[in-house]
């Protein structure tokens, strides 16, 4: 469950989003928006990085700036378009994200597998290609027991078949914990392979709540 | 003949992405060397100089600047450090050239016929180099006003060699293939160690900023070795080692910018991770103990025990204090620099009077309050 009151994101005094109230049940939201809508703020605020007015509060209880470290315990994220140290090699980014989230690395082998990314997790993040990356992200923001993992674009720059495998992760995922999903995009998701709970419209500077009930 | 001197579209775009971002990037250390070297020997004053008479303080001067151009040693020290300032634009353009929102220059500008090219880049390395070239007219016009011809002519057929050697230099690296990534030593030495979350501005540096420092800790040692010989006789005073303490945090000002830029640009992600605002100043504040180690370990052989511990506690709160600073004012290089200098020669006041022990805890109480209120309020990554 996910709670936000009094949200207020401004950039200088332009304001990007504002949102009075809006209350999510645990689920799996594809957050639409047309480019610059404001989709990867909202992802930002929600995974505690970014400052803005207002409160979010996860479970009732877990505010992101009162108990920050606890929230961030919990909301795992994946950029649009990642960024690591070019010196670190795939698997000690996994070592660096398992030591921080408190998780076994050997939770990423089943991902490792499934994603065909042994062949370079050794090899330096230098010599990776933008798809390599995003896998590298998409998988880091699977690792420990999250009640939220967001992520920002996760259809751009992977091939189709990773794409498949990235929806049997959030299926797999889904089915053995309870926790929620949030997938920006400003492309159709594909709605066979998971099934959604709502949308999350972004536009106008605000947030529409559409469910499928 | 009028096209020669004109400034091509590509020498624009090449001038504003290295020449502007070399400055941008390098104003600190520039400024430094502006400020210690230039002016303490062109406008310092001996107190008590009563008994020079105006005629003498101008012929002192004289003598020093007559000194660069006519000394062959003096020259000499120069050339040395021209290079040094070359290889140094060598490794910040070559840096630069590789990032990928410069990557459409390997596919537009090496269309363009090579004299062109080689004109643009000769054009960037020579706005590089202005600091030197500026130099370079200076001991040209003492030299012609005093008869020395052979040094300033040297002088400046050597600045016109170097800038030409780095243009072709460019222009090989922007036709050549691109090779992504390249395994640096390090990488190979450093492949099974391990990277904690704290060390990894340290593995940064090793590979990606061995140029900046190796000049920061040259600096960094010429501090210690000359502060300790200039002040060979009151050496024994704290304040001496605490004045030596801000230069060393001074010269690694610049390295705590590139942290900050570091920690924006590529650890952006461990914004996301559960560390308390406490947590992540501990972690920054071994990485600059690892940093310094090499200064850190003249403090304790030279000190004891309790002075080199609070010399060093001095010396870290100062850097976590200037680190700090950058959370106020984001990546704003030229704020940055005003509020370090403030904050120096208020601190080089400050320490005179003895204040050193008021100045520990400050740096530390400050710092870690703008962590705690500005580290995880960050309006935009």
């Amino acid at each position: 469950m996910l709670e936000i009151n009094n949200y207020k994101k401004t950039y200088g005094s332009i304001t990007v989003l504002e949102i009075d109230h809006l209350k999510i049940s645990t689920g799996i939201y594809w957050i639409k928006g047309a480019n610059g809508s404001g989709k990867s703020t909202l992802l930002k605020t929600l995974a505690g990085i970014i400052n803005f007015d207002g409160e979010i509060l996860l479970n009732s209880s877990i505010s992101v700036k009162k108990q920050a470290v606890n929230y961030r315990k919990l909301v795992n994220f994946a950029e649009a378009e990642p960024v690591f140290p070019e010196f670190l090699t795939g698997m000690e980014m996994v070592k660096l994200f398992a030591s921080a989230k408190n998780v076994s690395v050997k939770e990423s082998e089943y991902y490792i597998e499934s994603m065909d990314m042994n062949p370079y997790m050794s090899d330096a993040l230098g010599t990776y290609s933008s798809g390599m990356l995003k896998k590298l992200s998409l998988m880091l923001a699977f690792l420990g027991k999250p009640a939220i993992i967001l992520l920002d674009e996760p259809l751009i720059t992977i091939d189709a078949a990773s794409l498949d495998i990235l929806y049997e992760w959030i299926t797999h995922k889904k089915q053995q914990e309870e926790l929620s999903f949030f997938l920006s995009s400003h492309q159709t998701l594909e709605t066979k392979n998971i099934s959604l709970t709502g949308e999350l419209l972004v536009q106008n500077q605000t947030v529409n709540l559409l469910t499928n009930d | 003949m009028i096209d020669f001197f004109k400034v091509s579209p590509l020498s624009k775009v090449l001038i504003k992405i290295f020449a502007k971002g070399f400055y941008k990037v390098h104003a600190g250390l520039l400024l430094f060397l502006f400020v210690t070297i230039i002016l303490y020997c062109f406008y310092i004053e001996v107190l008590n100089q009563t008994h020079f008479e105006p005629d003498v303080i101008i012929l002192f001067n004289l003598s020093f600047v007559l000194s660069i151009i006519s000394s062959p040693v003096l020259v000499i020290l120069v050339f040395a450090v021209w290079i040094v300032f070359t290889i140094k634009s060598w490794s910040y353009v070559s840096s630069q050239i590789i990032v990928p929102e410069n990557q459409f220059l390997f596919y537009s500008s090496n269309s363009i016929d090579r004299f062109s090219q080689f004109k643009s880049w000769l054009l960037v390395q020579l706005i590089i180099s202005i600091p030197i070239i500026v130099y370079g007219i200076f001991a040209m016009l003492i030299g012609i006003a005093f008869g020395y011809y052979l040094i300033p002519i040297v002088i400046l057929l050597f600045a016109l060699f170097m800038a030409c050697i780095s243009a072709l230099l460019y222009m090989h690296t922007i036709n050549k293939l691109i090779n992504p990534y390249e395994k640096t030593l390090y990488l190979k030495i450093a492949k099974k160690w391990k990277k904690p979350f704290f060390s990894l501005f340290l593995y940064h540096c090793l590979n990606n900023l061995q140029v900046t420092i190796a000049v920061t800790k040259i600096l960094s040692f010429i501090i210690i070795i000359g502060g300790t010989y200039i002040l060979a006789d009151i050496q024994h005073d704290l304040r001496v080692a605490s004045v030596i303490c801000l230069g060393i945090v001074l010269t690694h000002s610049l390295l705590i910018y590139q942290s900050n830029y570091f920690e924006t640009t590529q650890l952006a992600f461990s914004r996301n991770f559960p560390l308390s605002c406490n947590q992540v100043y501990l972690n920054h504040l071994l990485a600059y103990l690892l940093l310094t180690l090499p200064e850190n370990i003249w403090m304790l052989l030279n000190f004891n025990p309790f002075e080199s511990l609070s010399l060093i506690l001095f010396s870290a709160g100062t850097a976590m204090f200037f680190k700090s600073i950058l959370y106020l004012i984001r990546l704003d290089m030229r704020r940055y620099l005003y509020r370090i200098f403030f904050l120096f020669l208020l601190y080089f006041v400050m320490i005179m009077f003895q204040l050193i022990w008021v100045l520990i805890p400050i740096n530390l109480i400050i710092s870690l309050w703008i962590y705690n209120k500005k580290y995880y309020k960050l309006e935009d990554l």
